[in-house]
């Protein structure tokens, strides 16, 4: 009580005039981000949620039908397929493209010829528009005369998978390339691994720790955040995975590669079921939210902040 | 005396502002005089959709008094090309010359998201007032009151669809309704390499030969070592060239009342086991596979394909390229099945639409009108068929089509033409029947079991049909 009581109680002063213009400018130079966020983000987030309990066919005014449009999803074969490849996709392509990020960029750490060259053709395809890539690597999986199924021939394979026409193979084709995007992160693991302080590789190795051990204690723990932050946003990326279903499958064969994107999409545009769209969104955002979140609470347990105390974050 | 107020110089400033302004509006809007027409339309009465008589009123402008300022209306299109583009300017310049208070505004946009964003415009309000359309647009746009049926100016005005060639009603009907005219008639046709076939020592078709004769001539242009095929057709799943085989065979897609599949009965069966034969058995045809690796008809282009099915708007390519690669083309009629004796050809075409919410809908009808008329598909028949008959049948077109004989496909489109299935939920089928399609031609399925888990998809879809969505 007596702490409290001590506490120095604010003190309201009115502003003077300079204080009241400066308070006005920073409000003004805000106003057109504060507006943007209003208008194109939380007013559609709303206007969506709301959708969610309707029948709203865009070009007819909407009907308010309660959850039909939730318990309609339980029973929606299309809806199961799509969480169930999307949910393939998200926990094959986000271990895998972390993994072959994480080791490309301790590849680029090293002292070798050409680095520079190394670094710009491994982040170049990111500079490559979604689409165009998306066509190119279904030229590149081409059956017949892709540039792989050429390559698997001439190592000798006599049937080579028939990739995106595959019910078998389209998924993985698109896991694979997938993978193309991964000098995106790789640029944040190399910033990451660069800032490593020096000596503590040298203190350890003082220690007489070998090269697995100082990649062990040292290069993991340090580049724990950088992990954390990649592998959130890997999930939240890639359960919106959309592009290659849409241009190169059309999310077939068979709904082999029906993402959960592809099907809000064409809910709400090809099928006029604004209504269903937005509460599959809505769906959406709670999955990605809960993976987020598992991911945050996991993080006390691997990620490594230098200087943090425990229990005071 | 606390409820009233005085009146003041500016509350008299602003009342007389306030007249002026809508005085002013007033006067911009076309003054109307009301038409009423009687008519048959399909209405939904208590869940079931029946025929009744309705009175529809029709507004009509009047002539627009001198200093007027002219109506301006939005005519939105996907990007067509330049030459295209040059001749929608010159209609919309001529209508405008002809209509001095309609002032038509083209508007080119991207191809990629054109009708969601027309969707979206038009539940804001916002959309154009005359656009193009596919033909998996109009009807499922037509079913949910996005586009003005077209029937009451046509009555009206006695707009001349009777001259029409093309069936219009197969694929632009709906209910009773017609929501679209059109940019210019089109459908599947089969182009044929001449110079190919005297290689070959083969004459031109005749008007009846019949599948038999058609795999004996793939058969004689396929030359594996010069990598040339005997028939090009990529588009073979339904509702798109695939079918002409299906319908041929004596099979349907749908049904009738198009809410059933029928994909599972044995002569829609046979229909799509012929060119999956000809693919794998005769191996005239390529695969799907081989076909997106260099682009639908590039093998025809190149001079590497006999025959090929593709739609009449690939003329102008056709043109060009035997033009640069030396050979010379004619079209061929559609083979008849062998037992059936049935020729079939897929209509597919596009049109102009009135969107549902235009402010303006005489001068709307009026762009559409000139566009769907004789002089507008006049100007448009350098790029495909006209619809009216006086024009597909003058020498004035038949010049411009020479030294190809377009009365070929024009006569296959006119008796034998068959529409897409045209519903209300066409996407959704489609999408469902294209799923199952693809394992056919991977050897994943055969096409007794992709066609049966086709159906079982599209008669679920059919099952969840709200009322208004049923053909009648």
């Amino acid at each position: 009580m007596q702490e409290a009581d001590s506490k120095p109680q604010p003190v309201r002063r009115r502003m003077s005039p300079s204080e009241k213009r400066e308070a006005l400018e920073g409000f003004l130079a805000i106003s057109p981000w504060v507006l943007g966020v209003i208008i194109f983000l939380i007013g559609p987030i709303v206007a969506s949620l709301f959708l969610s309990f309707t029948e709203y066919e865009v070009v007819k005014p909407p009907v308010f039908i309660g959850l039909a449009n939730y318990t309609r999803l339980v029973k929606d074969r299309l809806f199961w397929q799509a969480l169930k490849v999307t949910a393939t996709y998200v926990f094959t392509s986000v271990p895998l493209s972390i993994s072959l990020a994480f080791a490309v960029a301790l590849l680029m750490n090293q002292k070798v010829a050409f680095l520079g060259l190394f670094r710009t053709v491994y982040y170049m395809p990111n500079l490559v528009p979604s689409v165009a890539s998306a066509i190119l690597w279904s030229w590149i999986f081409n059956p017949e005369f892709g540039l792989l199924n050429m390559f698997l021939r001439r190592l000798g394979v006599a049937n080579p998978p028939m990739w995106l026409i595959s019910t078998k193979w389209a998924m993985p084709a698109i896991i694979i390339m997938s993978l193309w995007g991964v000098g995106g992160p790789m640029l944040i693991y190399l910033a990451g691994l660069q800032g490593i302080p020096t000596e503590l590789y040298e203190a350890a190795e003082i220690d007489g720790a070998g090269s697995v051990a100082r990649f062990r204690h040292v290069t993991l723990p340090q580049m724990s955040p950088v992990l954390f932050f990649n592998l959130v946003m890997g999930i939240i990326g890639s359960w919106q995975v959309f592009t290659a279903g849409y241009i190169m499958t059309g999310g077939g064969p068979r709904y082999a590669t029906w993402f959960y994107v592809l099907y809000l999409y064409n809910s709400a545009f090809r099928y006029f079921r604004m209504g269903y769209a937005s509460a599959l969104a809505w769906v959406l955002a709670l999955i990605i939210l809960f993976f987020t979140a598992l991911v945050f609470r996991s993080s006390t347990a691997w990620v490594y902040y230098a200087g943090e105390l425990k229990g005071r974050r | 005396m606390l409820g009233r107020k005085a009146i003041t110089r500016r509350r008299l400033l602003k009342a007389g502002i306030g007249a002026l302004g809508a005085g002013a509006l007033a006067a911009c809007q076309p003054a109307a005089t009301p038409q009423v027409i009687e008519k048959e339309v399909t209405k939904i009465v208590e869940g079931t959709p029946q025929i009744v008589k309705e009175t529809v009123v029709v507004e009509k402008t009047l002539v627009v008094e001198a200093g007027q300022k002219p109506v301006e209306i939005r005519w939105a299109c996907y990007a067509l090309g330049e030459q295209r583009e040059k001749t929608a300017q010159e209609c919309a310049d001529d209508l405008m010359q002809k209509n001095p208070n309609v002032k038509v505004s083209i508007e080119w946009r991207p191809g990629m998201g054109y009708w969601d964003k027309l969707q979206t415009e038009f539940a804001a309000g916002t959309a154009p007032d005359v656009t193009i359309n596919q033909m998996n647009w109009v009807i499922p746009g037509a079913a949910r009151g996005m586009f003005l049926d077209l029937k009451p100016f046509i009555e009206r005005d006695n707009f001349p669809l009777d001259e029409y060639w093309y069936p219009m009603n197969l694929e632009w009907e709906w209910r009773g309704g017609l929501y679209g005219l059109l940019v210019y008639a089109g459908g599947q046709a089969l182009y044929v390499n001449k110079t190919l076939l005297a290689e070959a020592g083969l004459d031109l078709p005749e008007p009846d030969w019949t599948w038999d004769d058609f795999l004996m001539y793939a058969q004689a242009l396929t030359d594996e070592e010069k990598g040339q095929w005997g028939v090009l057709d990529a588009h073979l799943a339904p509702p798109y060239w695939g079918c002409s085989f299906i319908h041929g065979a004596g099979g349907t897609v749908l049904n009738d009342a198009y809410n059933k599949c029928t994909l599972t009965e044995p002569a829609a069966i046979e229909g799509v086991k012929f060119p999956h034969d000809l693919m794998f058995k005769y191996k005239v045809l390529p695969t799907p596979a081989a076909v997106s690796q260099y682009g639908y008809f590039e093998a025809f282009h190149s001079g590497k394909a006999g025959m090929g099915f593709a739609g009449t708007f690939w003329v102008g390519q056709v043109r060009d390229a035997s033009k640069s690669q030396g050979f010379e083309w004619e079209f061929a009629h559609m083979p008849v099945h062998p037992q059936t004796r049935k020729r079939s050809v897929q209509l597919g075409s596009n049109v102009w639409s009135i969107l549902g919410n235009t402010r303006y809908r005489e001068e709307s009808w009026a762009l559409v009108a000139y566009l769907g008329g004789y002089e507008g598909q006049r100007k448009w028949m350098k790029f495909g068929l006209p619809g009216p008959r006086s024009l597909v049948e003058s020498q004035e077109f038949l010049d411009v089509w020479k030294p190809q004989d377009v009365r070929i496909p024009v006569s296959d489109m006119e008796c034998c033409g068959h529409d897409y299935y045209p519903t209300a939920d066409c996407d959704e089928w489609w999408n469902a029947l294209g799923q199952e399609w693809g394992p056919i031609w991977s050897g994943e399925a055969t096409v007794e079991e992709a066609l049966s888990r086709a159906c079982a998809a599209i008669d679920e879809i059919f099952a969840r049909r709200p009322p208004y969505y049923e053909k009648v």
